[in-house]
């Protein structure tokens, strides 16, 4: 929900918390910048907003930023995160996570999630390694790569997330660099904005273990989509576009559908009801003895 | 066979595609609306076609709540049912009703002192309508007039059923159904039997897993995640029907760690949770179970059983995941298991669970098994205030800024944190899986093993912890039953079996036999010094003791002796995957006694 400015104007210091544990320089405190800086645009409340994680160096992120935090399971931050939205539609639910939390124990949760189309923005913070247990191949570790898992080389190609998403049925899709903060929180906006499933895959260089996909290796590469004639409304052209990863990677929004019902928006019982936890737990005793009436 | 024919008895069986369930709930139905009191039970298995499955019925006047022991009127569609149920189940003196010529059926096995009634009810439906299934309804009229039961219930029945497929869909079964009655009447003796048959009745009949649906709802239940699964999947099924008119959000999941998991996150936001599932889904379920507990998040997880290991016996019974419950989830944190006894509890259990999830901030297992969740009856009539809904210390208005900084983990006496959800001004926080503070915020990380750290994690722990012993205080401790000042035999068992026991004693008593029952349905935590008591008690005037229970290893058993000590020595397990029979625990009790 995008709050209304009636009183004062939220500044980033509202969204102020403790300090992150990340590496020094590690690619997600540019994920935090951005969250941040993106909350304060659309001037989220912080006790109507809840950011959802999984586990991983990544996933701490919500004790690095105000409001209300969930920190959940391994790879089941999403499945949390619907719970969350189906009780509550009225909250903002933004949920963070890293590439082996999201796209190896968590993918089931993330391409049904896809589907589904709830009212979620998602971002991966995919740095390409499991990290917090040191160094070890993720599902979107390059071939070849040489990691405490793979001392011989990785033999698995990497997953592509974009296309996994947009295959899944995604309504919103983008590809953001750590390396350019600014142009994430751009994005980040829209994808909150968004009405729908909105997923990003952000490229978050791990400075500890990752020497393959560095900042550098990032800056050499990426372009922004909005400086091209790319149609996000295209969703053939999307799918094109997702292929697209060597010497050129694009960044920017891929895919976004507009005119998508949100799963919230066709749910019996929250078009009945709106927020359930907003009306409260109820015993409607007449309701209910009409319920018997089929088992006589 | 003094008691032959002081109830009615039926069974009806043939294939899967056959039928037999929905022509089984009529014939159940039309005892129900003779004020007949009834108790209904399903035999199937994991096939859509084929196979061999069975309605039974029982209806008294007497309240009914065990299946019963014989069958007096077996309705045969097939030739299996001679095998499967004729020749193991059918009392002397009994009936079958069969078609020779439509099901093929010649030289079967028949048990001895039956009489046959072979009635040609294929005939008499291809007369009315090419559709083979029309002889259902043949069987079902040719039952009721057996028992002089009254055709205008059938026929009720049939317009409830079939007004929505147009008026000729109704005539022809009603035809039917009268040509089944008709031809009874006209070439059979009827079943002269000392039941009797009242006027219209409206009792509600329902099964073990919709009466606790029901009871969830009637505790304020807002969400419901669930993924379908044998035995639970009519919990589901109910909910997705009746949740969205009752406020409840109801969602059909990937797989049962989400499932899990989205209830999580529901409690945590502020919904009455739950879901439900059997031993294979429970068993992924269990990560969340903890985590759950850790964000002191309220869920009620429901596990009806069915047989396992692994995928088991999918449409059979056992008791056989209590060790599974009592040990879900890595860790030491508080848990409430608690196990429904009969339909009719599952109605006040479903509002009970949400209360004590909610009002101590924990995760509630409730135990049931395929037996009690599928099975139906005709219940007493239910009270709807019985159970007001209490939500505990949830904080639902803004909190003051004298009142902050809020520690959504703060200890307190009673060890239950005020609990602020989303939405709440002033009461943003952290919740997480790892160890936290009183303020949530982690002290797994670049706090762990420092003084303080470890200081924070022990007085975590206890604040958790001591939930159990403040639940305990709350749950009412078990009470032996009695038929008798002086009783020959205490018998022991949990959860579903309650009214078997309850009848299997009832039917020693017409032998001489007394007997003490003391059934548990609270099992974490656990009554120990009590169930010690009551268990040393008999112990020491020399009664002996008999555990019964639908495992292969006596968990229930194992779980008493690990709360108290006590060890029993004389154990009933069943784990053939069929429903214990009342008369099965009596034969036992003779064998223990050596009155046989």
């Amino acid at each position: 929900m995008v709050t209304e400015i009636t009183e004062l104007q939220l500044t980033i210091k509202d969204w102020a918390s403790i300090q992150p544990t990340w590496c020094p320089g590690c690619g997600d405190f540019a994920v935090l910048n951005a969250v941040k800086n993106s909350f304060v645009e659309l001037q989220l409340q912080p006790h109507e907003t809840v950011v959802v994680s999984g586990i991983g160096c990544s996933s701490n992120l919500p004790h690095f930023v105000a409001g209300y935090g969930l920190h959940t399971l391994h790879g089941r931050a999403i499945p949390v995160a619907e719970g969350v939205k189906l009780a509550n539609p009225d909250l903002n639910v933004v949920v963070t996570g890293g590439d082996g939390d999201g796209l190896a124990i968590g993918i089931g949760g993330f391409l049904h999630g896809a589907r589904r189309n709830m009212n979620l923005t998602y971002i991966v913070m995919d740095n390409a390694v499991y990290g917090l247990t040191v160094n070890q191949a993720s599902p979107t570790s390059g071939l070849g790569r040489k990691t405490r898992s793979t001392p011989y080389g990785n033999i698995e190609p990497p997953f592509n997330p974009i296309t996994l998403a947009l295959a899944a049925g995604a309504t919103f899709v983008a590809r953001t660099s750590s390396g350019d903060k600014n142009h994430f929180a751009e994005i980040l906006s829209e994808a909150i904005k968004h009405k729908g499933f909105a997923f990003i895959d952000d490229m978050s260089p791990c400075v500890t273990f990752n020497k393959v996909n560095t900042f550098d290796f990032f800056k050499e590469r990426v372009y922004k989509l909005e400086e091209t004639d790319h149609d996000p409304s295209n969703y053939q052209e999307a799918m094109l576009k997702s292929f697209e990863w060597g010497d050129k990677i694009p960044i920017g929004i891929i895919y976004q559908n507009k005119n998508v019902l949100t799963y919230e928006e066709q749910d019996p019982t929250i078009t009945k009801f709106g927020s359930v936890v907003r009306r409260g737990a109820e015993k409607d005793i007449d309701a209910l003895k009409n319920i018997l009436k089929d088992f006589v | 066979m003094s008691d032959l024919f002081n109830e009615i008895s039926i069974r009806i069986s043939g294939e899967n595609g056959d039928g037999i369930f929905s022509s089984g709930d009529t014939l159940a139905k039309i005892c129900s609306r003779s004020g007949l009191e009834v108790h209904a039970s399903r035999a199937y298995q994991s096939i859509i076609r084929g196979g061999h499955v069975s309605y039974s019925i029982r209806a008294s006047n007497q309240e009914v709540r065990a299946p019963a022991d014989y069958i007096e009127l077996l309705v045969a569609l097939r030739k299996d049912s001679f095998i499967v149920d004729a020749i193991p189940t059918m009392t002397k003196g009994g009936f079958i009703l069969f078609d020779s010529k439509g099901s093929r059926i010649k030289d079967e096995p028949i048990p001895s002192d039956v009489e046959l009634i072979d009635i040609p009810a294929l005939e008499l439906a291809r007369k009315l309508s090419p559709l083979k299934i029309l002889r259902n309804t043949v069987f079902v009229g040719a039952a009721i007039a057996l028992y002089s039961l009254k055709l205008e219930y059938l026929e009720e029945i049939i317009h409830e059923a079939f007004d929505r497929k147009g008026e000729e869909v109704v005539n022809i079964n009603i035809d039917a159904a009268r040509a089944g009655y008709e031809w009874v009447l006209q070439n059979c003796k009827l079943i002269d039997h000392n039941v009797k048959l009242k006027d219209r009745t409206e009792k509600v009949f329902i099964g073990g897993n919709e009466a606790l649906a029901l009871g969830l709802l009637a505790g304020g239940l807002q969400s419901y995640s669930w993924y379908p699964m044998t035995p639970a999947t009519p919990v589901g099924a109910f909910l997705a029907k009746y949740g969205p008119n009752a406020g409840c959000v109801v969602k059909q999941m990937e797989d049962e760690i989400n499932v899990a998991n989205f209830a999580v996150g529901a409690g945590f936001a502020g919904a009455r949770s739950a879901c439900a599932t059997s031993g294979g889904g429970f068993a992924l379920m269990t990560e969340a179970i903890g985590f759950a507990s850790i964000i002191e998040a309220p869920v009620v997880f429901i596990e009806v059983a069915r047989g396992g290991p692994s995928t088991g016996l999918p449409t059979k019974t056992e008791q056989g995941d209590l060790n599974q419950l009592l040990g879900a989830s890595q860790g030491d944190f508080p848990r409430a298991i608690i196990a429904q006894t009969t339909i009719e509890d599952g109605f006040y259990l479903g509002q009970e669970s949400l209360n004590i999830a909610e009002k101590y901030q924990i995760p509630v297992l409730i135990a049931s098994d395929l037996y009690l969740g599928e099975h139906f009856e005709t219940i007493p009539e239910l009270d709807f205030e019985k159970i007001p809904i209490e939500r505990g210390k949830l904080i639902l208005e803004e909190i003051p800024v004298e009142e902050q900084p809020y520690l959504r983990y703060k200890l307190t006496e009673d060890g239950i944190s005020p609990r602020a959800i989303p939405g709440v001004k002033g009461g943003e926080h952290d919740a997480g899986s790892d160890e936290h503070d009183e303020d949530g915020k982690l002290v797994s990380d670049r706090r762990a093993g420092f003084p303080e750290a470890i200081q924070v994690r022990i007085k975590q722990m206890n604040k958790r912890m001591g939930k159990m012993d403040l639940l305990l205080t709350e749950l009412p401790p078990p009470q032996v039953e009695s038929n008798a000042d002086h009783p020959d035999i205490l018998i022991v068992g949990w959860g579903s079996s309650y009214d078997v026991i309850n009848e299997a004693r009832a039917d020693l008593l017409k032998v001489g036999i007394k007997s003490s029952q003391l059934h548990l349905k609270y099992i974490l935590p656990f009554h120990a010094k009590e169930v010690k008591e009551i268990l040393e008690d008999f112990e020491s005037k020399q009664i002996p003791i008999l555990m019964v229970e639908a495992n292969y290893t006596g968990q229930m058993a194992r779980h008493i002796r690990a709360e108290t000590g006590f060890l029993l020595k004389h154990k009933y397990l069943r784990f053939d995957g069929e429903y214990i029979l009342p008369r099965e625990i009596g034969m036992e009790v003779k064998k223990l006694l050596n009155k046989e």
